[in-house]
């Protein structure tokens, strides 16, 4: 009886199951789309002869990706077919700046997740119906691995008001206006072309965009065949301002007289994507445009330009990690525990000897792991501390110096690190089999951080200024380089007989391996007199002497064993922190250029920030726009060129009489780091202008990607100086005394 | 003993890295230049060379069976009337798949004859190039895309079979095949117009 009811439950079940999945299976069948698509409008209503803005948004699964209207090497644009009211036109698409996206040596250009495809809808004169309809057909290529041709039919139904009348924005108005806005538009710079058989030259005028050396410039053609588009595209620059070198593509045996597509340039720095792009149109044999207006170079500013590239490449940050590591085994601290259990090794048996290594291997690079991490989460908390560990930061360059100095002294044997450390460890790496040689490797790693190698000083300093993954990376090759020679013994133990016997070459190594630290913490000691002057070394100087003395003082602690030794150097390390850092506090920042309007003609006043000086001209009545800017920051340079260099753009701010206030944060100064914060921004670029009653924080925040137009219209909002009650205004032509001057 | 594997270890980087270096490398087939000379091996086991074909026009057809640009002249007839027409006038028509292993199109030897077979095509011959030695010599970079040589071994047209950039079927109808052209305009000795045209469908899937 329970079997067949048993029997007839299990019928039942399966029966329920298959029910309920065909209806899926069914609809399964059809494969989905991997591209959404819908109509949207920024106008809420369509008033009869005023064109407004519709967007065809796209909505892309993940990894899959659509085309520009230059695919690229393959793929296919999408189509719009309109169907369209009587008397309605539709604009070409106004197609959103594409990603180049790499398929093997192919290169494509086109969307991933979302984007919006801009079309103007020029309605009739006249329109009789109480609403209309809008519907196109789009057909698209969307590819992952492999391409699938769609489409999709989309629509979009609107109210019709009288002629004349009013059509509010529609919901979906901030996105279509943000994506208008972020629409390429044409460049600032005069561009020209040096045409031959291989290769084309693009040259554009930009003298300022050198100094950003982060930035990563490409050309994107709107016709197919002009350019080899997966080719490496050299960015050289000259006096006059930048080169691409374009290789030729497909149709390379025709005349080419004219170039059209986009410059994109991206800011990659700190973890931050900034992208920006130009159209650029270039005739063949065109000289470069006239130099540009007297005043346009901006003067190089004390400290730009002059830190170290940041930092050095990954990829050296690698080879000099895992050399690092490979020499970590010479050191005196590391050596004996070593030899001695490579000793043991060879005496086993073979099959333990390459587990053992493995283990070996897997301690060092565990621990090495958990120091990336511990290093990590340091930095994250750091930054949002605030502290940026830039090289761009006069402080963080001290703190590397003190710290290069100190781990010198110790290799010079003025006093040392971590001897306590070995005696904990080596309990327990004496226990025999994996185990033992796991915490051998773990040991090896606590003896011998403090006991860096020169070149761990560097992959260090370099690792706190890169990303996480990056700083894992490059401290896993140290650990590698550092466990390797003794994985390769127990691999292949008749090397031990190679192995040098421990001795007094070892303490000699380690001193001499203190010499190239000095070097570093000198080089940084000059970085930093570029960044804070003559102030910045007296600052250091006096830091790197405290903390010898500290050093010192800890050196004579440690071997006659007196407490009042280690409370005495301790101060004076603290002291030596707080002196350098005090001193270099007082150093002055260097004042901004005065200028930075290229256009400038002394029509404007122009001031460097000043949060007093701002709360002074506002009280004065004056409106204030402020440029926070740095000199690495490549999307503020293309601002400036772009915006603020247009003689429009001055005229207008002259005549309503707006002070120009720069504030150079490329040394981070701390001022223009609260006005940052004020208006909950992490960094530059940031564009405010204040007018005279507007509140702290309360400015208008115009957006990071400046047009003429965009401060034009600003400028306009603004009322006219006259309309301004307080005396002392200067009428528009006369500036004001600048800030020293009487 | 422990020295060698370092030296071997050595030589074997340095290999590795040209082989790198060298398909990175793309070369690039200029119309009016001699079309660059290629070995490959079809799908019957014989080894195709462009140079034994002097004297003769060669058509190059990349191909992927399973692209729907591909599917789009197959499925309509379009590209095995284009191959009898072309094979019947002495021209040598060879379909080239340089999908690599494990990617959309890649097949082994049996697999791209029964395809030729079910879809009733008429190549002189199908090459396999799994690793994309060929793909990567005339830089192909869609299937489909067409290369036609002549008799002198000189490239005279390369680019799309057509000019309907789109997979929809119903576009074979009326489509001006730039292949034909090419092939009629050679055989009356006049200059082949369009020479270079952009050509259109999914990209070659190359390995990396």
């Amino acid at each position: 009886m329970t079997h067949i009811w048993s029997m007839w439950t299990r019928l039942l079940v399966c029966l329920a199951v298959l029910l309920t999945t065909l209806p899926s299976v069914a609809q399964d069948a059809r494969p989905q789309n991997k591209v959404a698509v819908e109509l949207l409008s920024a106008a809420s209503a369509v008033v009869p002869g005023q064109p407004f803005l519709v967007a065809v948004r796209q909505r892309i699964a993940p990894d899959w990706h659509t085309y520009w209207r230059n695919p690229g090497d393959s793929g296919q644009a999408m189509e719009l077919e309109w169907r369209l009211p009587e008397g309605f036109s539709a604009s070409e698409i106004r197609w959103p700046v594409p990603e180049r996206i790499a398929v093997g040596p192919l290169m494509n250009y086109g969307y991933a997740d979302e984007a919006l495809f801009l079309v103007e809808i020029t309605p009739p004169p006249a329109l009789f119906a109480d609403s209309i309809s809008l519907r196109a057909d789009a057909s698209w290529l969307v590819c992952a691995e492999i391409c699938i041709p769609e489409d999709g039919a989309v629509a979009l139904e609107l109210p019709v008001v009288g002629a004349g009348g009013f059509a509010a924005p529609s919901a979906d108005s901030p996105a279509i206006m943000a994506a208008r806005e972020a629409l390429p538009r044409p460049g600032p710079w005069p561009a020209s072309l040096d045409v031959s058989a291989d290769r084309i030259r693009l040259h554009v005028a930009a003298p300022d965009l050198q100094a950003a050396s982060n930035a990563e410039v490409h050309f994107l053609p709107f016709d197919w065949g002009v350019i080899d588009h997966a080719a490496a595209q050299p960015l050289s620059g000259d006096a006059d301002g930048l080169s691409l070198t374009l290789t030729r593509g497909d149709l390379k045996t025709q005349t080419l007289d004219r170039l059209a597509g986009l410059l994109v340039i991206e800011d990659r720095r700190d973890g931050r994507h900034l992208r920006q792009a130009f159209v650029v149109e270039a005739a063949a044999g065109q000289p470069v445009a006239a130099a540009l207006p007297a005043g346009a170079a901006a003067p190089r500013l004390v400290g730009e330009g002059a830190s170290p590239p940041d930092g050095i490449g990954f990829w050296q940050a690698l080879a000099f990690a895992v050399l690092g590591g490979l020499i970590l085994n010479l050191m005196p601290c590391v050596f004996p525990v070593l030899s001695l259990k490579a000793l043991a090794l060879v005496q086993g048996e073979a099959h333990s000897h390459r587990r053992q290594g493995v283990a070996y291997a897997t301690g060092v690079l565990a621990s090495f792991a958990l120091l990336a991490g511990v290093l990590v989460v340091l930095r994250e908390a750091g930054l949002a501390a605030g502290w940026g560990f830039q090289f761009q930061s006069p402080a963080f360059v001290l703190g590397m110096a003190l710290l290069f100095m100190a781990l010198g002294l110790s290799l010079s044997g003025v006093f040392s690190i971590g001897g306590s450390a070995i005696g904990l460890g080596s309990g327990l790496a004496q226990r025999q089999g994996m185990s033992g040689s796991f915490f051998t490797g773990v040991l090896a790693t606590v003896v011998a951080t403090p006991c860096t190698a020169p070149f761990m000083g560097a992959a260090l300093g370099f690792a706190l200024t890169r990303p996480a993954m990056e700083t894992m990376v490059v401290l896993l090759a140290l650990g590698a380089g550092l466990a390797a020679p003794l994985t390769l013994l127990s691999f292949l133990p008749g090397l031990a007989r190679l192995l040098p016997r421990p001795g007094r070459w070892m303490e000699t190594f380690k001193q001499v391996m203190a010499f190239p630290l000095y070097a570093s913490a000198g080089w940084l000691v000059w970085v930093l007199s570029l960044q804070a002057g003559s102030e910045g070394v007296l600052a250091a100087m006096a830091g790197l002497t405290l903390t010898g003395l500290a050093a010192w003082l800890l050196g004579r602690t440690q071997s006659a064993g007196n407490r009042l030794g280690l409370a005495a150097s301790a101060a004076t390390l603290v002291a030596a922190v707080g002196l350098s850092f005090g001193l270099l506090s007082t150093a002055p920042a260097p004042q901004p250029a005065a200028g930075g309007l290229a256009a400038d003609d002394g029509s404007v006043t122009t001031v460097a920030y000043r949060p007093a000086r701002l709360v002074e001209l506002q009280s004065e009545g004056r409106p204030v726009f402020i440029n926070l800017t740095a000199a690495w920051c490549i999307t503020c340079k293309v601002n400036e060129q772009v915006a603020l260099t247009s003689s429009r753009v001055t005229d207008a701010m002259a005549r309503k009489g707006v002070v120009y206030m720069k504030g150079d944060w490329t040394n981070h100064d701390a001022d223009i780091t609260a006005l940052l914060q004020a208006y909950g921004r992490a960094g530059v670029p940031l564009y405010l202008l204040i007018r005279p009653d507007d509140a702290a924080g309360a400015g208008m925040v115009l957006p990071q990607i400046l047009t003429e137009t965009i401060l034009i219209e600003a400028f306009a909002s603004l009322p006219e100086p006259a309309v301004r009650r307080s005396a002392g205004v200067a009428p528009p032509g006369r500036s004001l005394p600048r800030p020293g001057e009487t | 003993m422990t020295a060698m594997p370092n030296r071997f270890r050595l030589s074997a980087a340095i290999a590795l890295v040209a082989l790198c270096a060298s398909a990175a490398v793309r070369a690039e087939p200029v119309v009016g230049q001699p079309a660059p000379e290629f070995a490959a091996v079809d799908s019957n086991g014989q080894t195709q060379q462009l140079k034994a074909y002097r004297g003769k026009t060669v058509v190059l057809e990349w191909t992927n069976h399973d692209c729907p640009y591909v599917r789009k002249h197959y499925g309509t007839g379009n590209m095995q009337a284009l191959q009898k027409d072309a094979t019947a006038d002495g021209i040598v028509w060879l379909s080239v798949i340089s999908s690599s292993p494990g990617t959309q199109g890649y097949v082994e030897a049996p697999e791209a004859n029964a395809l030729s077979e079910q879809r009733g095509a008429a190549p002189t011959a199908v090459l396999l190039d799994p690793k994309g030695k060929v793909g990567r010599m005339y830089d192909a970079r869609t299937t489909p895309q067409m290369f036609v040589i002549d008799p002198n071994g000189v490239l005279q047209y390369m680019g799309a079979i057509d000019d309907k950039p789109t997979s929809r079927h119903a576009s074979v109808e009326g489509a001006t095949n730039y292949v034909r052209i090419a092939l009629a305009a050679m055989a009356d000795g006049r200059p082949v117009e369009p020479k270079v045209t952009r050509p259109y469908g999914c990209s070659v899937k190359y390995g990396w």
